[in-house]
Formats: structure tokens, C-alpha cells, sequence
């Protein structure tokens, strides 16, 4: 009976091995098929459920203080004011803003400047509105200035409405800035105008602003 | 960034809301005669300006035309309620075509143009436009060293992230 030379068991062995890596390999890439397939076609469910994670919308109740963040003129301030008017805030406060280079044009105005102007056109009187903090430059800043006027003003309750992507990062910086302080911060969503931010990925405003803000979030973590 | 100098057009298409940089630069076109008219898209009114608070973008431009000698002939303003470039494009598009417009200029910011010469050649092109996007600097940052200033690096990311978009969509 011929028997097989000796090199051919080497080869006999390599070759089950072979047939296993590509059917393990074969497996694989049916299971990633799939499992992209299935993505692609619950991708609204989980795109909004992303948003919906991230978002912070804490219950509104009754509170010393709504704050309007800079950049906030055009939506924040409106909101602001609707919550001074339904008995949810007894005062209305806004940063001083430092003016940026864009500022110095009659088109885009002074920010600090606008925000006030709305809240005096809305009738908020001027006892119920103040200014806070100095030439701030960001949401650092602006919940570094709240929290001053918090501890001069013994606060026990601030809401501060902000457009959605930007409440996670909100609410991090206050829970950082306000720690032992018996103030409690209520950071609420603003909703932005033209899109719903449910379903943020349907547009361009939408799409731009959450991604920002995950970037924002990934570089603070890495910084 | 796309770099293309600004030549004879039809017309110099902005925005309202432009920035100041961009708006001066169009005006210095429109006086050089690199186009006979300056068209400018108005866009969805701020909530301040529906309130009475602020005077509406398109009223400040016209005060500046006014202020810079742009006679009523030379200025149009078209559209209404534009909130993306998109849209504003597609404005665009239909003055474009019942005023027999074939070419325009649009400046844009440097990290801008490749985005907005994207779209607007999509939407424009079939239509026989030729848009020319002018890139233009603008304060803030500077394309030679955009990374060293935090609205240089937002606008580069921003500028990559639209263009994702854009293609996905549109």
C-alpha cells in the first residue's frame, strides 16, 4: 500500500487550517453585513436615540434665577423671558459679554447690549434684570460668573435654558463649578429654530451642532 | 480652499447676513464693474427683528448700498425666508433663469469655497449658471496659519463636517 511522503501530513494538516480561517473569515464579514444592514435600516431609531441620550432637559420648577448664556440673544432671551412671565423665575440675568471683532459692525450689534434690549422691550423691569460677570468668553466663564452672583445672592434654585447639544457640556461645567455650593442648577432646552433637534441628522444646522459639541466633549476630555 | 479670482459676471450674488468683509468686497467689485448688479438674498427674519427690537438685515443693507452710492438699479433683493445655503442657492437659481443670467460671482471665506463652489456648481451648473466663488479674507483667522486660533480650527472642522453633508445629501 503506498503510504503518503513524509512532507504530505504537513500539508494535509495546513489545508483543514485554511479552510477554517476562511470559513471563520466568511463568517465574520456575513455577520458585519448584517449587522450594517440592520443599522442602516434602524438608523433613525438609534440616530435619535443618540440625541435623546445626550440631551439634558432637567424639569423646570420654580427658581430665584434664569440666566441667558451669551449668544443667546435671538432664542435664549425670548425663553428667559417667558419663564420670568409665567412666575418660574423672579430674575432675569445675562453676561457681560466681551465684544468680539464681529461686534464692531452696526449688522451684528453688541450681544450684551441686544440681550437687554430684549428684555426691556418684554417688559422685564429693571429690577428684575441684571447684569453679571465681565468680558466673558464662554460657558466656562458665564457659569464661573453665576456662580459669584449664586453664592452673593444665597440662590437656592437657577434655570439656564441653552440650545440642545450644548445642555451635556452645560451641565458638566456646572456640576464642576457649583460643587458644595447648595445651589441647584436646572439646565433646560432651548429649541432651536427650523429643524427639531429629535432628528438633528435631517439638517444641515442640526448635523453641525451636535457634532460640534461631540467634539467639544471628545477635546476636553484629551485636554 | 479653492483660489479663483473674481472676473466679469452677470452679477455679484450675498447673503444679508453676510460678514462685513464679504459684503465690502462685493461692493468693491460692483464699482470696478466686474458686474452690473449686486443681488442679495434675504434670509428667514431674526426673532428680534419680528419683534420690533432690531431693524431687519436687508434694511441695514440697503441703508449701507444707499450710504455707498449702489443706485436701485444696480441692487435686487430676492428671496425671503432662507436658513441654508441651499436654499438661498435655489433663489438663486430661479432669479438666475428669468433674468437670463449666466454667470456670478460669490465670495465666500477661504475655508468656504470648496464647500459653497460644491454645491453651488450642483445646483447652478444644470441650470447653465456659472457661479465663480471668490475666497476672501474675513477676521478671525487667516488660511496660512488656521490652526493656531480656535475660530480657524472651528471653521476648518466645521468646513469638513458640512462637506461630509453635503455630499451624503445632496
Amino acid at each position: 500500500m503506498n503510504q503518503p511522503p513524509a512532507s504530505e501530513p504537513a500539508l494535509s494538516a495546513a489545508v483543514p487550517r485554511r479552510g477554517r480561517l476562511a470559513k471563520w473569515l466568511g463568517g465574520a464579514a456575513l455577520l458585519a453585513a448584517l449587522l450594517a444592514v440592520a443599522a442602516w435600516q434602524t438608523r433613525e431609531r438609534w440616530l435619535a436615540g443618540i440625541a435623546q441620550a445626550w440631551v439634558v432637559n432637567d424639569p423646570v420648577e420654580a427658581a430665584d434665577a434664569v440666566m441667558v448664556l451669551g449668544g443667546g440673544a435671538q432664542f435664549r432671551s425670548f425663553e428667559a423671558v417667558r419663564l420670568q412671565r409665567a412666575g418660574l423665575a423672579a430674575k432675569v440675568l445675562f453676561p457681560h459679554i466681551k465684544p468680539g471683532p464681529l461686534e464692531t459692525n452696526a449688522v451684528v450689534g453688541n450681544e450684551t447690549e441686544l440681550i437687554e434690549r430684549v428684555l426691556e422691550h418684554e417688559r422685564i423691569p429693571a429690577t428684575a434684570r441684571e447684569q453679571i460677570g465681565r468680558d466673558v468668553t464662554s460657558t466656562r466663564d458665564e457659569v464661573l460668573a453665576l456662580r459669584a452672583w449664586a453664592d452673593r445672592a444665597h440662590a437656592r434654585v437657577i434655570i439656564v435654558p441653552t440650545d440642545p447639544f450644548h445642555t451635556r457640556r452645560l451641565k458638566s461645567l456646572v456640576r464642576t463649578h457649583f460643587a458644595g455650593s447648595p445651589t441647584r442648577v436646572l439646565v433646560t432646552v432651548v429649541d432651536p429654530p427650523g429643524y427639531r433637534w429629535q432628528e438633528w441628522w435631517r439638517d444641515e444646522h442640526g448635523f453641525l451642532a451636535f457634532q460640534n459639541e461631540l467634539l467639544k466633549r471628545l477635546q476636553s476630555a484629551f485636554i | 480652499m479653492v483660489d479663483r479670482e473674481a472676473v466679469s459676471a452677470d452679477a455679484i450674488v450675498v447673503s444679508v447676513g453676510t460678514s462685513p468683509e464679504l459684503m465690502q468686497r462685493a461692493l468693491a467689485w460692483l464699482h470696478e464693474g466686474k458686474a452690473s448688479k449686486l443681488v442679495l438674498t434675504r434670509n428667514l427674519a431674526r426673532p428680534t427683528d419680528q419683534a420690533g427690537i432690531t431693524v431687519p438685515l436687508a434694511e441695514h443693507r440697503r441703508r449701507e448700498l444707499d450710504a455707498a452710492g449702489v443706485p436701485e438699479t444696480a441692487r435686487e433683493f430676492i428671496g425671503g425666508d432662507s436658513r441654508l445655503l441651499r436654499e438661498e442657492l435655489a433663489v438663486v437659481r430661479a432669479w438666475a433663469a428669468t433674468n437670463h443670467v449666466k454667470r456670478i460671482l460669490l465670495p465666500a471665506e477661504p475655508l468656504a469655497t470648496r464647500r459653497v463652489g460644491w454645491l453651488a456648481r450642483r445646483m447652478l451648473g444644470p441650470a447653465g449658471i456659472e457661479p465663480i466663488v471668490v475666497p476672501v479674507p474675513v477676521a478671525g483667522y487667516s488660511v496660512a496659519d488656521w490652526w493656531r486660533s480656535k475660530a480657524g480650527l472651528m471653521a476648518m472642522e466645521n468646513e469638513w463636517a458640512l462637506m461630509a453633508y453635503y455630499w451624503w445629501n445632496y
